[in-house]
């Protein structure tokens, strides 16, 4: 589930039985990051403004191609009809694929930004999807932390870790 | 003494400072502002976000004589030996690893041996060598020499490891056929060159 491609780099993320599977692949270099269901902490995604930026960019660059197809040397009308489909095209994919977001995960360990989760629709969907499978797999987690916390009779609170 | 609490902070991504909205029953989803940037994100906290940490054992101490000390720290007590090595460890070093408890020096030694089993990057040779054609042949003359080492890369590496998931086999296949039309014209070039030589003399 979700797709981030800029160039040499692609980021995918696979929602497995038991653990989400993020692989990034940077030109011939392959590194995959597994975070398991009773690991993640937390999920969050924040709306970004890239989608807009990204609307205005390719109409921009989509403008002179469509005046260049006024200049009357069929030459020039190939290459910037060219240039209008490329344009266009690619405002029509980011237009059709909805307002932009970052996605983040959280674990004990790592605060990791899923880059394939880039979209508020696609968000949404994999929030959908894979909230239940966590939950699931922390229901054991959600009884011990109702547990009120250990405290002694007397004296300091005794949760408090020996490291520090 | 302030007493020890889970972490219940995230990361604003715009602004990157702290969040800091969650109180005591903070499991489930919301919306979240940030009090710096005032960006809302949707959160949503799992019951492992309030997970105490505080319960981790950290080894009991030597009470009496006769008990088997840790091998890394003097003043703890043993309980059990390293799988591997042997070494008597306490709580904090007994380090769980698949089916086996092992002493931390062990899993660190076990990583520089087996570091191709634990890694989790790999290279795609069948990517690699389908770089290597296509950007050898916008330089032309590239294609002598990377034709060739592309052919051999895909007859060595054909049995490495691909990605995670999925194949990299028709990268490998592409690859190798393109070098082989490359290599066929570099052939052709050189043999009708050494054909027109032969004839003038």
């Amino acid at each position: 589930m979700g797709f981030f491609g800029s160039g040499f780099a692609v980021s995918r993320l696979y929602i497995a039985a038991t653990h989400l599977l993020c692989v990034d692949i940077l030109f011939f270099s392959e590194r995959c990051k597994r975070y398991h269901f009773e690991n993640i902490e937390a999920l969050w995604y924040t709306p970004t403004k890239s989608w807009h930026f990204f609307t205005v960019f390719w109409a921009l660059v989509a403008i002179p191609g469509a005046l260049g197809l006024f200049i009357p040397d069929i030459a020039a009308r190939v290459i910037f009809g060219i240039w209008v489909i490329i344009a266009i095209g690619f405002l029509v994919i980011n237009i059709t694929r909805g307002p932009s977001c970052r996605c983040h995960i959280r674990t004990a360990a790592h605060i990791d930004e899923l880059p394939s989760i880039n979209r508020l629709a696609l968000a949404e969907r994999f929030f959908t999807r894979v909230g239940p499978l966590i939950e699931a797999a922390q229901a054991d987690v959600a009884t011990m932390a109702e547990a009120p916390p250990l405290v002694a009779a007397d004296g300091p609170d005794t949760t408090r870790p020996a490291q520090e | 003494m302030r007493p020890w609490r889970p972490r219940q902070t995230l990361t604003c991504p715009t602004c990157r400072r702290t969040i800091r909205t969650f109180g005591q029953g903070s499991s489930g989803r919301r919306k979240v502002a940030c009090q710096a940037c005032g960006a809302v994100s949707q959160v949503w906290l799992f019951p492992a976000f309030r997970r105490d940490f505080s319960k981790v054992d950290t080894g009991e101490g030597i009470i009496a004589d006769d008990e088997c000390q840790c091998f890394f720290h003097e003043d703890k007590r043993a309980v059990r030996a390293c799988d591997r090595c042997g070494r008597f460890i306490c709580a904090l070093c007994d380090v769980v690893f698949g089916s086996e408890n092992l002493c931390p020096q062990c899993v660190a030694s076990g990583q520089k041996k087996e570091g191709k089993r634990a890694d989790n990057s790999r290279i795609l040779y069948g990517h690699l060598a389908l770089y290597i054609t296509l950007f050898a042949s916008l330089t032309v003359w590239g294609t002598f020499v990377s034709a060739p080492a592309v052919l051999v890369m895909c007859f060595f590496y054909w049995k490495k490891p691909g990605p995670t998931v999925g194949s990299d086999k028709w990268q490998f296949v592409l690859a190798g056929f393109l070098s082989l039309i490359q290599l066929a014209v570099w052939v052709a070039l050189l043999g009708g060159l050494a054909f027109a030589m032969i004839k003038n003399l």
